[in-house]
């Protein structure tokens, strides 16, 4: 539901490229350039010990895409139950902690110093749902034979629940291996509170054909961890006519977002 | 704030000013009508010859009343395009006086660019204001050969498109909804069909549009930046009459005639595109069990009831429908409008109206076999009585009440049991809106006019029996509140004071000058580039509070030639307060807590337009330039600093030639040229979730690229006898191709080491050509 929007201006833009002669063309744009922001990304998954954590730089729009890492910074991951951990840099901008439990129901904060900067964030990993199994949608969307994903699970009644998805597919027809869907896949139960949920997972990549293998990983994200992939989706060609930075749960005037989370993954053929 | 005793200065000001003569005098008064059809006639000009500077004009029904001492006169009657009638009266009582004004009998040697009357623009105190006929519209090259008063009425100073796509204007520096569209006196919600690349109004079924987009008469009211006025033909109550258009996107047919001859008449005009029918021709199966198209209906029933008494019934209806297999969007207004005209007696004419706007918009997804819906409606009643008194040659009053009730559900869910979706029903958010206004059209000398007036307005959102929010800074609930239905949730009054004076200080030349308060409590939110269907209208509540515009604005005046050319300079200074903005992320679908979402802050737009017009001879045309900015302050972002609002545009350049070539060929061409308008660039990138990202810094701190285009157009008058007429028009649309950026988006490079930009375009170039036709 959250993407019908999205949906339909996805629709009338291919109609009326149909229709009319809409045309693309890559063209040089002056663009201003701002000072380099520090990039967090944080993830702790629920039933595991090591965390990883990647500091990196924004650079200038016009440069190529190398992302400079952050070294020597001092991470430092808690929990509500009073534990504590100091991530050590097991490569240049990779942190990692190797002592603190996943734990569904626990609030992690991540604190980072750098610089003389802090920036700290906190989120709760959230009671986990099942992804019972990924069911194929034909027909509706597409034509003959052409398929969307649907995760199918039974969603719990009276809370918020937050989803995330990443996706990638390995084509019966090449031989490319798996090749990672980017588009941002998210839904909430908003409009399915304590049903079964049926939304399908509309990715980038096009349909799936019988025979194509599909790898789904659903986590179940904390109300705040949604906000910013949410925003960040707005960002999308059709989404939103102004972009902003998605909404960061860091406080301190980074970019990135913290995650704790349970974290699932299928594997299936596409009959 | 006014207060109470400066208003009152001003009505008594209006009274002083209305009764200070006191003779004998004696008033004619009537109607004004055309010939062929019978079709009251709007702003005739009526001239009393023999004193310079006196008459008056017929209002929209085609009334006038003038008040003269005893004596002889000479009237002249006369309105562009039709033949002026001079009669000699000698008034020593009361007169009726109907008048039947005749088209030149060779209507092609006609052009007719303006329906002004001719040294209008210099004389009259009014504005920043437009009329358009769509007559005159007819030779100017539009998009897909398809006519459209809103289109055209972009390329005069002061008007700005949306853009490629979009039917959507902005009026010195407001945004689209802040402008008051009506259709037969009733507000159309959205004026776009396709998503923005057609307006919902069909040009056959027009007879006038009036723009106000400085000050506007007090009549008016309800949004911030313009009122366009449009008004719908009555249909011919003398003979009957076919007439419609065979085009590339589209086919119309209009069916007028009398019901009983003389007296009452019926006018149906249709339209419907057929976009669609291209997709059938696709290869892909999904495009082509795929419908894109609109349709819309205009009707119109007037009957006169006697002498003093008329009865007008107007309607519209129109649907667009957008859908794929397993989706659907289906959108559009209703507007019905019931008005009874009534002559209390030679000084005073009445009208009564009672309005109903409707719009709604469906989208429906198939689900596992059931249907989901999204659907949201708005629903006005509206009862207006306005009264229009001509006390003497001098002075004109109206003075009315208007109230609308109002009905939005902004977006509920409807889902068979098996969708996987719930049913989550919203009760309509109810709101009154109450107005009162006077207003005196003052001819103080024959070089000194002032229009001067007020209007109250009363706002006040009802309870539902729902949940009531007022929400904290960071958009938490922080009160929650029940109300019972019809109990009054919240209040807000405003005076809005409206002035206008025009002095001639030459015979060719004046200076004018205005001020106005307007009031909006009707709010559009909308976080879209383009027109969006599903753009949720909400009306002032707890947290929205009244939008109010100030504007200030002053012009000069000067025709040339014996008023074949026409030149003005206008500027104007805009200040705006409660304006809205959406809150970075926000979620605007079906959201309960939507008010939790928004920021609040203020505006200001200002702007010189310049207007250099040739109103007669074989070559018409104008050319308008505009130099404006607009700026918002919203708490919240750009750290709170003046950013450019999206409208916001430095220069705007309009060109519009027509040439007569000869009785049979009219050529016509325009062309546009405006700074692109102010968007938000990213300013850096960084790489997250195994991507990249843009970074972004300044709202709308960056611009699309400049737009342009010309257009061009060929209308040939093939046949034309007493019984048959017909033309083809041929127009060109972006005539050199130049790809307009409609959007631009950023992406990696082929080989993942660089950026590029990507620039969307629309239309490159769009031949069309329409067939015309007219059974007499």
């Amino acid at each position: 539901m959250m993407k019908t929007n999205y949906l339909f201006v996805c629709i009338f833009a291919i109609a009326a490229a149909s229709i009319f002669s809409s045309c693309e063309k890559v063209i040089t744009l002056d663009l201003k350039n701002s000072d380099p922001l520090y990039v967090i990304e944080g993830e702790v998954n629920k039933g595991e010990l090591i965390h990883s954590v990647i500091i990196t730089k924004s650079v200038k729009f016009s440069e190529v895409n190398t992302f400079p890492v952050v070294s020597g910074a001092l991470v430092v991951l808690s929990d509500n139950e009073g534990n504590s951990d100091v991530l050590s840099e097991v490569s240049p901008g990779k942190y990692s902690s190797s002592s603190i439990l996943g734990v569904e129901g626990r609030t992690y904060t991540l604190s980072v110093k750098i610089n003389g900067q802090e920036f700290i964030a906190t989120s709760t990993i959230p009671q986990q749902v099942n992804l019972d199994y990924l069911y194929f949608l034909e027909g509706g969307f597409g034509g003959a034979g052409e398929k969307v994903p649907v995760p199918i699970r039974q969603d719990p009644a009276g809370v918020e629940n937050f989803y995330r998805f990443n996706m990638s597919v390995s084509r019966f027809k090449d031989n490319k291996g798996w090749v990672n869907d980017s588009t941002i896949l998210i839904q909430d139960d908003a409009f399915s509170d304590g049903l079964i949920s049926q939304q399908p997972l509309f990715g980038s990549l096009g349909f799936f054909v019988p025979n194509d293998t599909c790898k789904l990983t659903m986590m179940c994200v904390d109300k705040n961890v949604y906000k910013y992939f949410y925003s960040l989706s707005l960002n999308s060609p059709n989404g939103a006519a102004t972009p902003a930075n998605p909404v960061s749960n860091f406080s301190g005037g980074c970019l990135g977002y913290f995650t704790a989370q349970t974290k699932q993954t299928v594997t299936v053929v596409v009959p | 704030m006014f207060n109470i005793f400066r208003i009152s200065i001003l009505i008594s000001c209006i009274l002083t000013s209305v009764f200070a003569m006191g003779q004998s005098n004696f008033t004619v008064s009537g109607t004004v009508t055309e010939n062929s059809s019978g079709e009251g006639l709007i702003g005739v000009k009526i001239k009393v010859k023999d004193i310079s500077g006196l008459g008056t004009y017929t209002n929209e029904y085609g009334f006038y009343s003038l008040t003269l001492k005893e004596g002889n006169y000479t009237l002249e009657f006369s309105s562009v395009g039709l033949e002026v009638k001079s009669l000699d009266i000698e008034l020593n009582e009361n007169k009726r006086l109907n008048i039947e004004l005749n088209i030149p009998t060779k209507i092609i040697d006609e052009f007719v660019v303006t329906s002004r009357r001719k040294d209008e623009n210099v004389q009259g105190a009014q504005t920043g204001v437009d009329v358009l006929n769509p007559k005159q519209l007819a030779k100017i090259p539009v998009l897909f050969g398809e006519k459209d008063i809103i289109k055209s009425m972009q390329l005069t100073p002061g008007i700005k498109s949306g853009g490629d796509g979009s039917s959507g204007f902005f009026v010195r520096g407001g945004s689209s909804d802040q402008n008051l569209i009506l259709l037969d006196e009733a507000p159309v919600y959205n004026a776009s069909h396709l998503l923005g690349f057609f307006s919902t109004f069909n040009s056959d079924a027009i007879k006038t549009a009036t723009i106000y987009k400085g000050t506007q008469p007090a009549q008016y009211g309800g949004r911030l930046s313009s009122v366009l006025d449009i008004r719908m033909n009555e249909g011919n109550n003398k003979k009957f009459k076919v007439s419609g258009g065979l085009g590339v996107i589209s086919s119309k047919l209009n069916i007028e005639g009398p019901i009983v001859k003389g007296k009452s008449s019926f006018l149906i005009t249709a339209r419907r595109t057929y976009a669609d029918v291209f997709l059938k021709l696709s290869k892909k199966e999904n495009l082509k069990a795929s419908s894109l198209y609109f349709y819309d209906v205009n009707a119109k029933l007037n009957y006169k009831l006697g002498e003093k008494d008329k009865l007008y019934i107007s309607g519209y209806f129109g649907r667009d429908k957008l859908g794929v297999p397993s989706f659907g969007l289906t959108w559009g207004n209703i507007t019905g409008t019931a008005r009874w005209n009534h002559i209390i007696n030679d000084k005073i004419f009445s009208n009564t109206s009672f309005i109903i706007s409707n719009y709604i918009y469906n989208i429906g997804i198939q689900s596992n076999g059931s249907t989901i819906s999204l659907n949201s409606t708005l629903q006005d009643y509206n009862l207006k009585q306005e009264f229009q008194y001509y006390p003497n040659s001098r002075n004109k009053i109206k003075f009315g009440v208007n109230s609308i009730h109002h009905s939005i559900t902004p977006g509920q869910i409807e889902a068979g049991e098996t969708s996987g979706v719930n049913t989550i029903l919203q009760k309509p958010r109810l709101s009154i809106e109450n107005s009162i206004f006077l207003s005196n059209e003052w001819v103080a000398s024959d070089k000194f006019n002032v229009i001067y007036g007020i209007r109250g307005s009363g706002f006040s959102q009802l309870g539902n029996g729902g949940n009531y929010y007022t929400y904290a800074q960071d958009g938490s609930v922080l009160t929650t509140d029940v109300y019972a239905t019809n109990k009054i949730v919240n209040n807000y009054f405003n005076f809005e004071p409206r002035i206008t004076a025009s002095y001639m200080y030459s015979k060719t030349a004046s200076v004018k000058g205005g001020y106005s308060r307007n009031v909006q409590n009707i709010h559009l939110i909308s976080n879209t580039t383009g027109d969006n269907p599903t753009d949720i209208w909400i009306p002032s509540s707890k947290n929205i509070k009244s939008e109010i515009a100030d504007q200030f604005s002053l012009g000069w005046f000067k025709n040339f030639r014996d008023n074949k050319f026409e030149v003005s300079v206008e500027s104007y200074y805009k200040s705006m307060q409660n304006q809205i903005d959406y809150k970075n992320g926000a979620n605007t679908l079906a959201n309960d807590l939507l008010e939790g979402e928004l920021l609040y802050g203020i505006g200001r737009a200002y702007g010189l337009e310049t207007y250099i017009k040739k109103t007669s001879g074989k070559f018409t045309g104008w050319i308008s330039y505009t130099l404006s900015r607009t700026e918002k302050k919203i708490n919240g972002i750009n750290s709170d600093n003046w950013y450019a609002a999206k409208q916001d545009r430095t220069h705007d350049l309009s060109l519009v030639a027509i040439y007569d070539l000869n009785k049979k060929i009219t050529i016509s061409a325009t062309f546009v040229l405006y700074t692109g308008s102010a968007v938000t660039l990213p300013s850096g990138k960084y790489y997250i979730n195994n991507q990249v990202q843009w970074l972004y810094t300044d709202r709308n701190g960056g611009r699309m690229p400049t737009y342009h285009r010309m257009d061009l157009a060929l209308t040939w008058y093939t046949k034309q006898t007493d019984k048959y007429e017909s033309s083809w028009n041929f127009s060109i649309f972006n005539v050199y191709g130049h790809e307009n950026a409609y959007s631009l988006s950023f992406r990696e490079s082929a080989d993942h080491t660089k950026t590029e930009v990507v620039q969307t375009s629309l239309f490159k170039m769009i031949p069309a050509i329409t067939y015309n036709f007219k059974f007499l």
